[in-house]
C-alpha cells in the first residue's frame, strides 16, 4: 500500500517536470521571433545593425569597429526591409547593466531603409565594455557589443 | 568604484524612411549630412547662410560648438 502511494506520488512529480519543461519551450520559441512584425499583410524586420565611427549621407557607416576611444562618436546603423509603421528603438549600457542612453524613433518606410542612432560624450565615454540592444516596436531585434579602449 | 556618470551623454537619430508628417511645415527638421555646417544649412533653407544662428538658437540643447555639428544629427528649423 505504501509502495503504490510513493509511486503515484513520483508519477505526480514527473507530470508536473513534464508540464513545466514544455511550457518553458513554448515560450522560447515565441522570443526567438523578435526582430519581426506583422500589422495586417506588410512585415519589417531588422536585417543588419552596423557600428562604426562615422556615417555616410545614405547612412550606412563609413568607419566599421566594434572598439572605440573615449571622445568618439559612436554610430549604429540599423537596416529594415518591410513596409510599415514601426518603431525602432535602441538602448545603450555599460557592463551590462548601467544604462548609458535610450532613444527610438518612429519610421514610415516605403522598402528598404536605414535609420542611423548616435550618441556622444563631451567628456569621453568611460573605458570598458558596451553593448547595444535595438528593438522593434518594443521587441529585441539585436544586439551589438563594443569596446571603448584609451 | 562609483558608476560613471553618463547624464551628459548626447544622442540622436536619423532615418532615411520618412518620419509621419515629415511634409508639414511645422516642425521642419534637417538631418545633418557630411561636409555640412549651420551656414551652409542656413543657405541651403533660407537662402542667406547669415541665418545660422537661428537653427543655432532653436538647437542649443544639441549643439554646444556652432562650428562643429554631427553627422547624423536631426535639427529643428524654426
Amino acid at each position: 500500500m505504501r509502495t503504490r502511494r510513493v509511486s503515484l506520488l513520483a508519477l505526480g512529480c514527473a507530470s508536473l517536470v513534464i508540464a513545466a519543461a514544455c511550457g518553458r519551450k513554448a515560450s522560447g520559441g515565441e522570443n526567438r521571433a523578435g526582430g519581426e512584425n506583422r500589422a495586417g499583410t506588410n512585415t519589417i524586420s531588422v536585417t543588419d545593425i552596423e557600428l562604426g565611427r562615422g556615417i555616410n549621407a545614405d547612412l550606412t557607416i563609413k568607419d566599421k569597429t566594434t572598439t572605440f576611444r573615449p571622445s568618439d562618436v559612436v554610430y549604429a546603423s540599423v537596416a529594415t526591409e518591410g513596409a510599415a509603421p514601426a518603431t525602432l528603438g535602441v538602448r545603450w549600457t555599460f557592463n551590462d547593466n548601467q544604462v548609458v542612453d535610450t532613444g527610438d524613433r518612429e519610421i514610415h518606410p516605403t522598402g528598404a531603409t536605414r535609420t542611423e542612432f548616435h550618441i556622444s560624450k563631451p567628456d569621453g565615454f568611460p573605458v570598458g565594455h558596451y553593448r547595444l540592444e535595438v528593438t522593434l516596436n518594443g521587441a529585441s531585434a539585436g544586439t551589438k557589443e563594443f569596446d571603448v579602449q584609451k | 568604484m562609483p558608476n560613471p556618470d553618463f547624464s551628459n551623454v548626447r544622442g540622436g537619430s536619423s532615418s532615411t524612411a520618412p518620419d509621419q508628417g515629415e511634409s508639414s511645415q511645422q516642425g521642419r527638421s534637417y538631418t545633418v549630412k557630411p561636409g555640412d555646417s549651420l551656414s551652409k544649412i542656413a543657405q541651403q533653407v533660407y537662402g542667406n547662410m547669415n541665418d545660422w544662428r537661428k537653427i543655432y538658437d532653436a538647437n542649443r540643447d544639441i549643439i554646444q560648438n556652432p562650428d562643429l555639428i554631427h553627422p547624423g544629427q536631426t535639427l529643428r528649423l524654426p
